[in-house]
């Protein structure tokens, strides 16, 4: 899998399936960093510089919007992906504007769940490939 | 490698293993029917993403409509013949592939367009993941 080349940062807020996620997560990934709200997400996203930035879009303090709407500025080519059961269409227009193209469908399939994480390590490695052939 | 490739008209004319630019055209068009409702959800929303996406002007737009309504080919077909076109190649997949995700969250995205995206997203891509 190639996830094994890529570190994540998973910001959830509910304590049960932050525990489930990352658990899941540390199987398949090369690094696991995990925060509870979006502030924290920031501040470990600045501290870590992941690859890859997986959220709930529900969170207090600062939501998931507001976060990758934070990184996007800092990163404007971070890949990120937002967990959603699609029941809010305004988060998801937000969302297209910030610029995120991958969402997690709730309730989680595990294997649409890391097909969509391989396939976000796969535009990252596209990605790279093109700054590199840029110089 | 080709820097990052906006639309599928740029993407045609890059790839030269393509040998039917319309058929690649109406294919790739009847691909994105099948994830969003391009009818009878914002059509002029759509209607000016497809022209700006495949280089084409209303009449263009308007024959290749209508050879969506004569499609007979299922999905798998589609993906099939897409795929040889890209020469198998994985990048050109993938920028492929982004076009169709803008198209899948184009007008707010609903659960049945993204789900339509992923499952041709992973046939596309599956053996390299």
């Amino acid at each position: 899998m190639r996830l094994k080349n890529y570190s994540i940062l998973y910001i959830e807020d509910e304590e049960t399936t932050q525990e489930l996620i990352k658990e899941i997560l540390e199987i398949e990934c090369k690094e696991v960093f995990v925060a509870s709200d979006g502030q924290e997400g920031l501040a470990l996203y600045q501290e870590k510089q992941p690859d890859i930035v997986l959220s709930d879009i529900a969170m207090p303090n600062m939501d998931g919007l507001e976060m990758s709407e934070a990184i996007k500025k800092i990163n404007p080519e971070q890949p990120i992906a937002l967990f959603t059961a699609f029941s809010q269409s305004s988060y998801l227009k937000k969302a297209a504007q910030i610029g995120i193209a991958t969402y997690i469908l709730k309730p989680l399939d595990e294997e649409q769940f890391f097909n969509s994480l391989n396939y976000m390590a796969l535009e990252l490695e596209v990605s790279r490939a093109e700054t590199e052939s840029r110089g | 490698m080709e820097k990052n490739l906006k639309n599928i008209s740029d993407l045609i004319s890059k790839q030269a293993s393509i040998k039917n630019e319309e058929k690649f055209k109406v294919t790739s068009a009847t691909l994105i029917c099948s994830i969003v409702d391009v009818k009878n959800s914002n059509a002029e929303k759509f209607c000016s993403l497809f022209e700006k996406n495949f280089n084409l002007d209303k009449e263009a737009f308007n024959r290749i409509r209508g050879e969506i309504d004569n499609d007979k080919l299922t999905i798998d077909e589609k993906v099939h013949y897409i795929k040889e076109e890209l020469g198998g190649n994985m990048f050109q997949m993938m920028q492929y592939l982004k076009i169709l995700n803008k198209f899948a969250i184009a007008d707010g995205c609903s659960k049945e367009n993204y789900t339509e995206f992923e499952k041709i997203r992973d046939k596309f891509l599956k053996e390299f993941y």
